[in-house]
């Protein structure tokens, strides 16, 4: 197996595993079945408001006072990276 | 490279000449409009009409899902006669026309909310981008390869350095060709979008999701941030219905960042593209062959300024006659009724745009006073970019000299038979595409109505002469030949 092969399976494995995970790809987070608003707004704003002046939170606040489920959940598992999540 | 850009564009100048000419604001120098070169408004969704006119125009015939009142409208400069002075960045006034709807031959009342703006275009310096560009590079985008770069290459010229752009492309997966960097070595951006090639599965939620976390770490105050898709819009891997998109721009319009969607293409499903791009910060523009210049070098900087989101309008309807229609409000079905609706985001543009409300004309006489067939108010609320929250109440009054007999029509200003033209245009072609695609076309009345439709836009192109409505005669008699109907010079 060359080098380009093991990349490829490496990769195919990767998929699978993220995917068992309910993650489609490497980028996209896994929401458990009951995520709400309030899960958003505690992973970007922090546990303690940690990050409450950030753009994420201030924007999950947003998301959640209007109480759009699917946007919260589009927030946090399909664009990910956009939503930081507070360290 | 440059001698290739340099002959795609030489190939258009002719009609992006005409066009230019025709966009000049005509209603500057009829004596009627005030405000000169100050810059107009439209709603978001669809800024043409363009995939209608390629079918057309190819010996088709567009389903209802090809075009809207909306896309229709944002073509045309639709300034209304004697606004009042403008004094901020989105000024709202209104005008009304009686005249026969020519989709069902009621006498109807059309009250244009003419929308402008206080910003002069030679003042207009857009703030300076955080751009990601996003593109579809499948297989089914083959055909379309050499417009998309040509449409590219033409959108980098027109970058400037102040900006920020990251190229993003997506196909079975999704690539990152130029992390978010400043527009300061243009070659290289051109080079790599010489190498595009396609092939592969659409993939667009992954190439939308990359491109958001692409550009996100670079929106800030002061910079606007948006995704542009260059796509057919025919996404088959991952997600692939429309909701999923629309929560994901949703969430993504909550960290400021806008979408502009550009179609390319017959097979562009600008009915997938029309459920997304009404929502907040987002508009579409389908690329024709044949507009890439305007596009991209003319109309780029208003495509990506929003002036005001959540215009909320409420209509009080005098007693005696309803609000029973809305045109022109981006997927108008999920903004609400005829009497409340609300458009998410209205952008800066060089054509003053309009939502034309229609009303019951059936009994005016309890609507007569003062010289005027008082038709109600209509209020209206929107919030500025940076958040204030702007209100006026307007009156919906057609005054007369004479009162209108039972049959005629009654447009005192070439703007509003303007507006009226341009809507019945919309109502023919709506009435008789669905007519067609039903297989219940009578070729015998649609050759009345597109007639009537014609003869409308003519009279209102000899009242005010404009390019644009020249242009929608040749379509309509074109639409005609399509269905097999013969229509007589207007």
């Amino acid at each position: 197996m060359n080098g380009r092969h093991f990349r490829a399976l490496f990769g195919v494995l990767m998929f699978a595993c993220l995917a068992a995970a309910g993650c489609s790809d490497e980028s996209q987070r896994s929401c458990p079945s009951d995520f709400t608003c309030a899960d958003l707004v505690t992973n970007t704003c922090g546990e303690s408001g940690a990050c409450a002046s950030s753009q994420s939170c201030t924007a999950a606040k947003d998301l959640q006072q209007k109480g759009d489920q699917a946007t919260c959940e589009a927030a946090w598992c399909s664009l990910g990276e956009s939503y930081k999540e507070c360290d | 490279m440059h001698q290739r850009r340099h002959s795609f564009v030489s190939r258009i100048p002719s009609l992006a000449f005409t066009l230019a000419l025709a966009l000049t604001p005509l209603g500057c120098g009829g004596g009627y409009s005030a405000g000169g070169d100050f810059l107009g408004a439209t709603p978001g969704g669809a800024q043409d009409i363009g995939l209608a006119r390629e079918i057309i125009a190819s010996g088709g015939v567009p389903t209802l899902d090809d075009f809207t009142p909306e896309g229709l409208y944002s073509e045309h400069d639709l300034p209304l006669a004697n606004p009042a002075p403008c004094d901020k960045p989105l000024c709202i006034a209104t005008a009304t026309g009686l005249d026969v709807g020519l989709d069902d031959d009621q006498r109807d009342l059309f009250v244009q909310l003419g929308m402008q703006s206080n910003i002069r275009e030679d003042a207009f310096e857009r703030k300076p981008l955080n751009l990601g560009i996003v593109i579809d590079t499948s297989g089914s985008m083959e055909g379309n390869l050499e417009h998309v770069k040509s449409a590219l290459h033409t959108l980098v010229d027109n970058l400037r350095t102040d900006d920020r752009v990251a190229i993003i492309e997506f196909a079975s997966s999704a690539n990152t060709i130029q992390e978010s960097t400043p527009v300061s070595d243009k070659e290289t951006l051109h080079d790599a979008i010489d190498e595009l090639t396609t092939g592969g599965s659409t993939s667009m939620e992954e190439g939308m999701k990359l491109g958001y976390a692409v550009i996100d770490d670079h929106v800030e105050a002061g910079r606007l941030s948006r995704l542009m898709v260059f796509t057919d819009a025919m996404p088959n891997v991952g997600a692939t219905d429309a909701g999923s998109f629309q929560a994901m721009v949703t969430a993504a319009s909550a960290l400021d960042i806008g979408f502009t969607f550009f179609g390319f293409g017959s097979n562009f499903d600008a009915s997938f593209v029309d459920q997304i791009g009404h929502l907040r910060g987002g508009n579409y523009r389908f690329v024709g062959a044949e507009d890439v210049k305007t596009i991209f070098d003319e109309e780029l900087d208003f495509l990506v300024t929003p002036i005001a989101y959540n215009l909320r309008v409420s209509t009080t309807a005098a007693e005696g006659t309803t609000v029973s229609a809305v045109y022109g409000v981006p997927q108008s079905d999920e903004h609400g009724s005829a009497d409340l609706f609300d458009v998410t985001t209205v952008f800066l543009s060089k054509r003053k745009g309009g939502i034309v409300l229609r009303l019951d004309g059936a009994t005016l006489e309890p609507l007569v006073a003062s010289g005027a067939i008082e038709a109600g108010s209509v209020t209206i609320e929107y919030e500025t970019p940076e958040g204030a929250v702007e209100t006026n109440t307007l009156a919906m009054r057609l005054p007369f000299e004479t009162f209108p007999g039972p049959t005629d029509a009654l447009l005192p200003t070439p703007h509003i038979e303007r507006t009226v033209a341009v809507t019945n245009e919309y109502l023919v072609m709506k009435r008789l595409c669905g007519d067609f695609h039903n297989g219940t076309l009578d070729t015998v009345d649609a050759a009345t109505r597109l007639e009537a439709a014609i003869a409308r836009l003519t009279s209102a192109d000899a009242a005010q002469p404009d390019e644009n409505l020249k242009r929608e005669i040749s379509m309509l008699q074109k639409l005609g030949a399509n269905l097999g109907v013969t229509v007589g010079a207007p």
